[in-house]
């Protein structure tokens, strides 16, 4: 019996396994390992009589090597293979006795669409093809409270939790498997178990399931729990094995979720890794398929065990193999480090097993229409320019939405975010819409009076005791950072509101009363029960959705809701106002506006009846896409098949570009087009390496010297927070 | 003396144990924090309760942050709610009656339950160095077997889930037998109940110690 993917590493093909659970059934059956390297390293395990050591995927010529395979399999040999990858590339040829599925229901097995499961009780994560617009991606990311993976086609993943971690775990994974077919997952809490079964023309001969006991650090099963497969799962997959007419091995990967319910994350057309532990349990899958392609009644079965682990051995290296030179040669780094088997090299052969597609391209949008005739006629860049229309929209949306939150009981206003950006042209806006400001400083303050801002219209929520920067000042609300200035406010402050920013459990910030401290918690409701009894309590909580995403900012938002009817419990106190301030991105509008915070209006009224005001702070929501930055062209260079576009603006101009995708748009006139998903990068014009402004986006064939370019969505933090660099001083 | 009959010997020696153990248990009220009726501990159970609520908005489950924020080990008792959230450590007892008090801030039915667990000498002899003798608490150890308590929560079937907060896992996803394992269980009520409670095979009848096997 020929056995392929030998490698037993940390991150383990299932070939050694494969193997033990053959001699176990068969102590007399002639075991091969078949593999790309001496450094895999189960080649040298005694439980093989013979190894067959092929070149690496890049060197072979496969059709040689069909034949070589076929001519050891017309001598009677049976194969299994241990790599998915070779798995694929062995189903399109009809070799009897490689025992592989057939290759056209293959491809209904593979990531991210699991095909062939539809229909089933089991669910499937959301996914997204890595090759889809940046804004889509970051929505995504967003959505899922930034619990995503990105994953590679065969195997591979990474879990990321930011957009700049994104793109370095994204190119990590280029490296091995280039840019086709790797995608987003989102990320399922729960236990991991998985599915291990063999099955011959479509009938499944035996199954297991497997719950991981121990882990290493990069997720690989240590230790396991082996039992039965639920019968109803166990019913379905024998319908669905059956439709692809499945012979070989297979592990189904799952998430187990809180509830019980399956998440499919994986499937892989081979045995797994740990399928010996599978055999010590009493079921052995290697030696059933075998029995059922030979016709072999019955073999030996050991005595089962249920729980398996791990050990690590050293064995002597096979005199006729030996290992390389040390430090290797790079191309053999690479093959020790990660894949000795080599699989990113045979797919890199044009072994293609993805069924994602391109997304067509967008049209450019509406506001960038609206401007295009304006940025045609700018002279010098860089160039920030306002967007009025977009402004105009932005605001009036969100007082109409905020109208809309509101009750008889409870009036729900929008204070913006001055820091944000403190344009006098968006700070008039709030005086036109009807809003609040929430400013964090003395400056700022006077930022906003001075566009005709009242001060009953300002909501002041710094880390700044507010007596000491506006000491008199009668503003609409006034939130403490700690309970020495909650003192100092309520004892001075003649503001509407007086109130107090929480620091809710598990959140990491320097802000607030922290509530997981049962000492400032107790301190807190004995000093919110001692105020004077004319001072109207408020609450604040600020926590980054953009950072930790919608959905488990809304988990905190509960939390902090939870805890403020405890501080009215406790310290007999009515809670008359609430603050809420997000970091939300633009892209979470929908869901913002017509999801979260309605369910917080909601939340408030039930469990804090007694507050009749709550505020919003958008920030970055509002006025991101009021403004976009035009630049020109400099220079256009290629290198490695990749053009690069020098520009006249820098990092410094747009200083969030690292933490969120701007898209760019070419102006060409009085159109401008927003540029699809390539490989081309955007390069600022200063000497520092991160000054990056765009990657993966795709140059129109004809960009040259000259050129104007528009970053889009600059009107946040990219302005507020834009410097003076590399330009002598001025 | 054949190996057969060492092991029916064990068998019996064993159980013969467990129920010396249960005997010595049978009267022994599960751990309870005490209420000193003022602020302080008035405010400690209004902050526990909250850390809770809040908890189960962010991470809907098992009260898993309790073991996270505290450790096992030695507790003097009597012990009143305002010191136990100010302490680092807690004893099973205690984080059972937080567990507890846990479950009860979301609906359904919770209940204390007591076990009798089997590690081995070894490990006892280590525990009870651990205990100084200084410590006012119940005995809890005997020869390998050890005296547990835990949290359970019922579903509309009267199938129950035991929450082990000092392990902080399921003990239905804990080893049936061997090291660590559950040899006997007990689920305390204190109303009238008399249906016995359904949990993986086994019938346990409230307020009785029953013998679980392997």
């Amino acid at each position: 019996m020929l056995i392929s993917g030998c490698h037993s590493g940390v991150n383990p093909s299932p070939g050694l396994g494969v193997a033990q659970s053959l001699r176990e059934a068969y102590p007399h059956a002639r075991l091969i390992a078949k593999d790309h390297s001496v450094l895999s390293s189960g080649v040298h395990c005694d439980v093989f009589d013979d190894v067959w050591i092929c070149r690496q995927w890049n060197e072979l010529h496969l059709n040689q090597h069909r034949r070589d395979l076929e001519s050891r399999l017309a001598r009677g040999a049976w194969f299994i293979s241990g790599l998915d990858v070779e798995a694929h590339w062995l189903s399109r040829f009809s070799l009897s006795r490689a025992l592989v599925p057939c290759r056209k229901f293959l491809r209904e097995t593979v990531k991210p669409g699991f095909e062939a499961m539809k229909g089933t009780s089991v669910n499937m994560a959301e996914t997204i093809d890595a090759r889809a617009p940046h804004d889509e991606i970051y929505h995504f990311c967003q959505r899922h409270g930034w619990r995503v993976w990105i994953k590679g086609p065969v195997y591979e993943s990474k879990a990321v939790c930011n957009w700049g971690e994104l793109g370095r775990a994204t190119e990590t994974l280029r490296q091995s498997w280039g840019s086709n077919g790797l995608f987003l997952q989102a990320h399922i809490p729960g236990r991991e178990v998985s599915v291990a079964l063999a099955a011959y023309r479509g009938r499944i001969l035996d199954a297991v399931f497997m719950r991981k006991s121990v882990v290493t650090n990069e997720g690989k099963t240590w230790g396991g729990e082996v039992s039965d497969v639920p019968e109803t799962l166990l019913v379905e997959l024998a319908g669905v094995f059956r439709s692809l007419e499945w012979t070989g091995g297979c592990e189904l990967e799952f998430i187990q979720d809180t509830s019980d319910a399956l998440w499919l994350i994986d499937w892989n057309p081979r045995f797994p890794a740990w399928v010996f532990g599978a055999t010590l349990a009493g079921r052995n899958l290697p030696a059933a398929l075998i029995a059922a392609a030979a016709g072999i009644d019955s073999f030996h079965q050991s005595t089962a065990c249920r729980q398996f682990i791990r050990v690590v051995r050293e064995v002597p290296v096979l005199t006729r193999l030996p290992l390389p030179p040390h430090p290797p040669p790079p191309q053999q780094r690479f093959a020790v480090s990660k894949h000795p088997s080599g699989m990113p090299l045979l797919m890199r052969k044009g072994v293609s097993i993805t069924r994602a597609h391109v997304r067509p391209a967008r049209p450019a949008s509406q506001q960038l229409a609206e401007v295009a005739a304006e940025a045609a006629r700018v002279g010098s860049t860089p160039h920030r320019l306002f967007l009025a229309g977009v402004a105009d929209r932005r605001f009036s949306a969100a007082a109409a939405h905020a109208k809309d939150l509101s009750t008889e009981s409870c009036r729900v206003n929008v204070a913006y975010s001055v820091k944000t950006n403190p344009d006098p042209r968006l700070l008039r806006r709030i005086v036109d819409f009807g809003m609040y400001a929430e400013v964090i400083s003395a400056a700022e303050t006077q930022r906003a009076m001075g566009v005709g801002l009242q001060p009953a219209r300002i909501v002041y929520n710094g880390p700044v005791p507010f007596h000491l920067e506006l000491p008199g000042l009668q503003v609409a609300a006034v939130f403490a950072d700690s309970l020495p200035a909650l003192a100092a406010n309520a004892a001075k402050v003649p503001s509407q509101w007086i109130g107090v920013r929480l620091r809710p459990p598990r959140v990491q910030s320097r802000f607030g009363v922290p509530l997981e401290d049962p000492e400032q918690f107790q301190r807190l409701t004995a000093l919110v029960g001692s105020l004077h009894p004319k001072v109207r309590l408020a609450l604040s909580m600020h926590v980054q959705s953009s950072h930790v995403g919608i959905s488990r900012w809304n988990a905190i938002a509960s939390s902090f809701i939870r805890f403020g009817a405890a501080i009215q419990q406790t310290s007999g106190r009515r809670v008359e106002c609430m603050n809420f301030g997000g970091g939300w991105a633009p892209s979470q509008d929908h869901q913002l506006w017509h999801e979260v915070l309605p369910g917080v209006v909601r939340e408030v009224s039930r469990d804090l009846p007694t507050v009749n005001h709550v505020f919003l702070e958008p920030g970055r929501s509002l006025v991101e896409p009021t403004a976009i930055l035009l630049t020109k062209v400099l220079e256009v260079r290629l290198i490695a098949g990749r053009r690069e576009a020098i520009i006249d603006a820098s990092i410094s101009d747009c200083p969030t570009a690292e933490e969120t995708p701007h898209p760019v748009a070419i102006v060409r006139g009085a159109r401008l087009e927003v540029l699809e998903k390539g490989g081309d990068v955007v390069l600022g014009r200063t000497c520092m390496e991160q000054d990056v402004l765009a990657v993966d986006v795709a140059f129109p064939r004809d960009l040259a010297e000259g050129a104007m370019l528009a970053i889009c969505d600059v009107g946040a933090y990219d302005a507020s927070m834009s410097y003076s660099f590399g330009r002598g001083g001025t | 003396m054949n190996g057969r009959f060492t092991t029916v010997q064990r068998h019996s020696s064993l159980s013969g144990r467990i129920d010396r153990v249960l005997r010595t248990l049978e009267d022994r009220p599960a751990s309870a924090l005490r209420d000193h009726k003022e602020a302080c501990c008035v405010g400690a159970q209004a902050w526990f309760h909250a850390m809770a609520r809040s908890a189960s908005a962010l991470e809907p489950g098992p009260p898993a942050w309790i073991r996270e924020r505290w450790r096992w080990g030695p507790t003097n008792w009597p012990l009143y709610w305002c010191d136990a959230i100010r302490t680092s450590t807690l004893d099973c007892g205690a984080l059972a009656a937080l567990a507890c008090a846990a479950f009860a801030t979301e609906a359904g039915s919770v209940y204390r339950v007591q076990l009798v667990e089997r590690f081995d000498e070894t490990a006892v002899r280590n525990w009870n160095g651990v205990w100084p003798d200084k410590v006012r608490t119940l005995r809890w150890t005997w020869q390998d077997l050890t005296y547990h308590e835990v949290a359970a929560i019922e579903d509309a079937h009267h199938l129950i889930r035991i929450w082990d907060p000092t392990d902080n896992c399921w003990l239905e996803e804990k080893q049936a037998d061997g090291y660590g394992s559950a040899v006997a269980a007990r689920v305390l009520v204190h109303s009238g109940r008399s249906s016995p409670f359904r949990w993986r095979e086994a019938l346990l009848p409230p307020n009785l110690w029953v013998k679980i096997d392997g």
